[in-house]
């Protein structure tokens, strides 16, 4: 590209713009006499008049970078579902270390893992990775599961904060954490929008720099609190659908 | 507290992307996003972290790279933290587990003979029916504590079926030394040598009654444990994550001498390798210099050197169980590692006629050739390797050709030639067909192979590992198969074809460092965008 630039500037150095103009004496005719013979040394010109092209002034732009070969076609890589050892770890660490268990304490992402298409090289050789509607089925349940319990747990977070017992220190919310049990979108409109920021880089990596990037999850916001009056089940249905959005379980 | 969600948010939830899913265009941004040249950097920064790390970023790392300027790139530094983790060591033996299948904990490689389990309460073998002689019955002793006779011979008594059974007696297993269990009488016998000159820690002790389980019952498994066959999948792993972890070559991977073992492969090389019903013998490490683990320590692990002959991952107990044949060996490797899967052409196969039909060389059966002309010389690569085990006949032992000679001369022939394994013999005595008559006296595993290709058996799977990076198949191929994981797709245009021959010179002339391998394909455009 810097070559190409280059090529560009010393073509525009060449630019009549930047030639002198001719005397007058010399202004163009449209003819050009014919040179005789003796007047062209080493060249015998033969002929009468003829014809020359009329000059025309070149208004040349800045330059503009360009790449010196075209642009090559390459294939880049199609988003890919984690596999089931990556969701369980990313769901664990997004819910601060919450994981998707039975009454039991079984962990159902390895109980299910060959439903989720780990292989075990025995009966099954490849690993399944496609979100097929099974796969969106226990995301679904697993979501409802941990985003039920990550609630709770911000909720008992803020009561402790509120009691300032040193004996039963608050840890850190996740949910709440920009906003208050009671804030919505009508009271605390920047709070919410901070939240939902925190939220979107916290479950997806994403910085939401725009307000439209927003504007979905506002309307899950605004609709949940709506049906049930009451603002924490917002976040609970942010959550849930931020765990089941393709931008979490691809990349 | 409990905080119980309203039903009404699964309802809405449920609407919102049912309406969505309807709503779905194929090129509507909101559910299907636009092919991106470079996906966000915070994206980019997930994305490596899924597939170095097997997670995703934390809270301080993404807010480092957010903190950056639009134009700054994840900086080197931290991809190269990254490569040298445990985590993508870890990354990196889950990603070999699905080139190598390296699985084998649903084999069972001690025959029942040698299988003990407690039935109420008493434990003993599979082997009822020597011990106590039934046309009827599958007995087992009797619950009182045995009796001897002056010199040591289990006394016994007829049981209510009249089968002559014994007591039992107080044993502390080798798996559970702390404990005391009774067995029965005859199984729990722990002489080295019978009578009759049975050695009861080899193959024929079964055979003989006067055998048991041995010293602490030593030379039995208890029935149903698969210690070995997991440790044997394990002890793999650890080779891989040694050979990255040390961002050593990667054809010591193919090459190495090195080996793990933990307590249940310790005693299995001991005690079980010359029992086992998948052939170990000769066993293939040097048992006399393998450290001293207990059974019950399976969480130990002791780096051990084995002797020449060995390759790594293709001559590891567990490449050797999962796949058991030596074409299935070679086929495997073939298709993972050289991308060389054996597969008939799409117009099929010509069909063999009556004649050839009963060539037993399939190199030159019409049809059969079209893969096995060059499956069989792959194969010989394993040949001193003991299929549907791990045993290994040294070309010291067990020459190639031990026995032509005194066959073709007719004088009488060395013991090795009578040598089995398994009951399988391992020499070539005599012609079964005529077709075999070229290779009488060559080991078995020779017959059908040129002599021009008869090396590869001395030479082993490392020399076919070190032909196919001169003839650079394996480099493009695990370029291939780092790129295919990598990326999630097949590497099939054109332009594909040109960046693996990079990647590949790369690969060679970098050292053959599966790291950078690595860190080359991530950081190239085709990894950072997206479609």
């Amino acid at each position: 590209m810097k070559h190409l630039t280059l090529l560009g500037i010393m073509t525009l150095g060449c630019a009549a713009p930047s030639a002198p103009e001719p005397p007058a004496s010399e202004a163009p005719t449209g003819k050009t006499p014919v040179a005789s013979p003796a007047q062209e040394s080493g060249r015998t010109v033969w002929g009468n008049e003829r014809e020359a092209p009329a000059p025309r002034p070149v208004e040349a732009g800045p330059a503009t970078p360009a790449e010196l070969r075209p642009p090559v076609n390459i294939a880049r890589r199609p988003r890919r579902r984690m596999n089931v050892d990556q969701l369980s770890d990313a769901m664990r660490r997004v819910s601060g270390g919450i994981g998707w268990t039975n009454a039991r304490g079984d962990d159902l992402f390895e109980s299910l893992a060959a439903t989720l298409g780990r292989p075990d090289y025995i009966q099954r050789t490849v690993e399944e990775l496609e979100p097929t509607v099974l796969f969106q089925k226990f995301l679904d349940d697993a979501a409802r599961d941990v985003c039920t319990r990550m609630l709770a747990a911000d909720m008992a977070s803020l009561q402790a904060e509120a009691a300032a017992d040193p004996e039963n220190p608050p840890t850190a919310r996740i949910l709440l954490r920009h906003v208050d049990a009671d804030d919505t979108i009508a009271d605390a409109p920047d709070a919410v929008d901070r939240n939902l920021r925190h939220l979107l880089a916290w479950f997806h990596g994403r910085d939401a720099r725009d307000a439209d990037s927003l504007a979905y999850l506002k309307v899950l916001v605004e609709s949940a609190a709506a049906l049930t009056d009451d603002p924490t089940q917002s976040w609970l249905g942010v959550c849930g659908v931020l765990f089941t959005h393709p931008d979490f379980y691809t990349y | 507290m409990t905080h119980r969600p309203h039903w009404g948010i699964w309802l809405l939830l449920g609407s919102l992307w049912t309406g969505a899913a309807q709503a779905q265009e194929p090129d509507d941004p909101q559910f299907c996003p636009p092919e991106q040249s470079q996906v966000e950097r915070t994206r980019y920064l997930r994305a490596l972290s899924l597939d170095l790390r097997g997670h995703v970023p934390t809270p301080e790392e993404h807010a480092t790279i957010a903190a950056q300027p639009d134009d700054a790139a994840v900086p080197e530094a931290l991809i190269d933290d990254w490569l040298s983790s445990e985590a993508f060591i870890a990354q990196a033996v889950r990603r070999h587990r699905a080139l190598l299948w390296n699985n084998i904990s649903n084999l069972n490689i001690v025959s029942a003979d040698h299988q003990i389990n407690s039935r109420g309460g008493i434990w003993r073998t599979g082997r009822e029916r020597r011990y106590r002689p039934s046309v009827d019955f599958r007995s087992g002793c009797a619950d009182r504590p045995a009796e001897f006779t002056a010199d040591g011979a289990i006394i016994t008594a007829p049981d209510a079926n009249e089968v002559e059974v014994e007591g039992w007696v107080e044993v502390n297993p080798y798996w559970a030394p702390e404990s005391t269990i009774r067995v029965c009488a005859f199984d729990a016998q722990d002489r080295r040598f019978s009578a009759s000159g049975s050695d009861c820690a080899g193959p024929r002790g079964r055979l003989d009654t006067a055998c048991g389980c041995g010293p602490n019952l030593m030379w039995c498994r208890p029935g149903g444990d698969r210690s070995e066959v997991r440790a044997f999948g394990k002890s793999l792993e650890l080779l891989i994550a040694k050979v990255l972890r040390d961002d050593a070559s990667y054809l010591d991977l193919f090459s190495s001498r090195t080996s793990f073992v933990n307590g249940p492969m310790v005693h299995f090389y001991r005690h079980l390798a010359p029992v086992a019903d998948a052939p170990f013998t000769p066993t293939p490490v040097d048992v006399e210099t393998l450290p001293e683990i207990p059974f019950t320590d399976a969480e130990t692990w002791a780096e051990i050197s084995l002797p020449a002959g060995h390759a790594g991952v293709l001559t590891h107990p567990a490449y050797l169980l999962r796949f058991q044949t030596n074409r299935a060996r070679a086929n495997r490797f073939y298709e993972g590692f050289l991308c060389q899967p054996f597969q008939p052409p799409a117009a099929g196969l010509g069909a063999a006629d009556a004649e050839q039909a009963l060539n037993p060389d399939l190199q030159q059966r019409t049809g059969c050739a079209y893969c096995h002309a060059l499956l069989e010389p792959a194969a010989a690569h394993w040949g001193r390797w003991a299929e549907s085990g791990g045993g290994f006949l040294s070309p010291e032992d067990f020459p190639l050709r031990a026995c032509e000679e005194c066959i073709a001369e007719n004088y009488e022939c060395p013991d090795v030639c009578s040598a089995r394994a398994r009951n399988v013999p391992i020499y070539l005595t005599r012609a079964g067909i005529p077709q075999d008559a070229p290779f009488v006296g060559r080991l078995r595993t020779a017959r059908f192979i040129r002599d021009d290709l008869m090396h590869a058996i001395d030479q082993g799977p490392a020399f076919m590992v070190r032909a196919t990076v001169g003839d650079n198949r394996f480099p493009v191929c695990t370029a291939r198969r780092t790129a295919e994981w990598l990326l999630g797709r097949q590497m099939s245009t054109e332009a594909d074809a040109a960046w693996l021959d990079e990647l590949a010179r790369e690969f060679v002339q970098g050292g053959f460092k599966y790291r950078a391998l690595v860190k080359t394909i991530v950081t190239d455009a085709r990894y950072r965008g997206i479609r």
